[in-house]
């Protein structure tokens, strides 16, 4: 695994070359945080895809400021925050519709395989609003410091903080009602 | 689960710590093999179509040198000059004009003899203008469009409509709540 410095040399020598390296580094982590935001593969085919297309654009333009990681996971993050704002515009149903729906539609999805438990937390994680939701995928899932999700949600580590703390409790409250 | 991280939600909600198990998301077989590929195929396509939209916005070598003295032009054009009016043209319209207006003159009572010296100065009642419509020949607009038409309008399926789509986007906005209590 190249580091930060030696990938950026390597953008500067041979940008596609860069390119295929970035790709093998972060497509799979990448991936995964897109599909716990967008739940569906073929959504999460899309942003995958648009995310590294601006990586590739814009990675001229990076500033040594962040890591490598955070500035793609800070790409991935808003597109699938922008996608989540205008499906949820399109969408006229309540949340209630939106839960039972989205239950139907991973029972019958081929590209998921939960059980029971899985299902109510899937559930459980639609009642929180698109950041908070990113906010607990990335602490709770990828496992990201505080400072990390910082760089990503470009929020102060106290607000996540809060943010983390207040979803992890609702996620509890709702599943132990559920059950 | 790095045990920082394990800490914080044990402390916080211990049920989750369990909940978090197996990842439950699948993808199609060989989609990470294929994913690099793809995305550089699209970056490639992308390219492609940029070189192009700049291509067809070149412009000619000398434009920028031309064009002050064509907007220059544009803005003070030079001296207009006189228009000259050949008056034989305005004499040979008049002469026109005379015969047309001694043809129409001489013309006149035949014309007129010619519409009908009848009034409509009675007004029609709704009763009789309903009793002319159902004796003429009644057309609709099926009538006017041939049967293979027709079918190929039922069949298209781009004419047919949602009618719970319809309530949803334009009926459903304009009720009162009693009206809304009362459909449902």
């Amino acid at each position: 695994m190249l580091t930060d410095k030696q990938l950026l040399q390597l953008f500067k020598t041979d940008k596609d070359a860069g390119f295929r390296v970035l790709m093998n580094q972060y497509q799979e982590q990448v991936y995964w945080h897109i599909r716990r935001m967008v739940i569906y593969h073929e959504d999460a085919d899309d942003i995958v895809q648009n995310t590294f297309i601006k990586v590739y654009r814009f990675i001229d333009k990076f500033e040594n400021n962040s890591k490598i990681y955070t500035w793609i996971y800070r790409i991935a993050t808003n597109e699938s925050l922008t996608f989540l704002k205008s499906k949820k515009r399109r969408s006229t149903v309540t949340i209630d519709d939106e839960q039972n729906s989205l239950i139907n539609e991973l029972k019958a999805d081929s590209y998921f395989d939960g059980d029971e438990v899985q299902l109510l937390l899937q559930k459980a994680l639609k009642i929180l609003p698109s950041k908070q939701k990113a906010v607990f995928n990335l602490r709770y899932y990828e496992e990201m410091s505080y400072k990390d999700m910082s760089e990503v949600l470009t929020t102060s580590i106290g607000a996540l903080k809060a943010s983390y703390h207040h979803a992890v409790k609702k996620i509890e409250k709702y599943i132990k009602n559920e059950r | 689960m790095k045990d920082e991280i394990k800490k914080e939600v044990e402390q916080l909600a211990p049920m989750l710590v369990q909940l978090r198990g197996k990842n439950p998301f699948k993808v199609p077989s060989d989609y990470f093999n294929n994913l690099e590929q793809e995305v550089i195929s699209t970056i490639d396509v992308d390219t492609l179509l940029l070189s192009k939209k700049d291509s067809d916005k070149s412009i000619p070598s000398d434009y920028f040198e031309s064009l002050t003295d064509k907007v220059l032009n544009t803005v003070s054009p030079q001296e207009s000059k006189s228009k000259i009016v050949k008056l034989w043209n305005i004499k040979l319209i008049a002469i026109a004009a005379s015969f047309v207006a001694i043809l129409a003159l001489v013309a006149w009572p035949e014309t007129e003899d010619l519409i009908p010296n009848q009034t409509y100065s009675q007004e029609i009642t709704t009763e009789e203008a309903w009793e002319y419509l159902s004796l003429s020949e009644e057309i609709s607009l099926v009538d006017l469009i041939d049967d293979e038409d027709l079918n190929q309008l039922f069949e298209d399926n781009d004419l047919e409509i949602n009618i719970d789509d319809l309530l949803l986007d334009n009926i459903i906005y304009q009720l009162t709540d009693n009206q809304l209590q009362e459909l449902l």
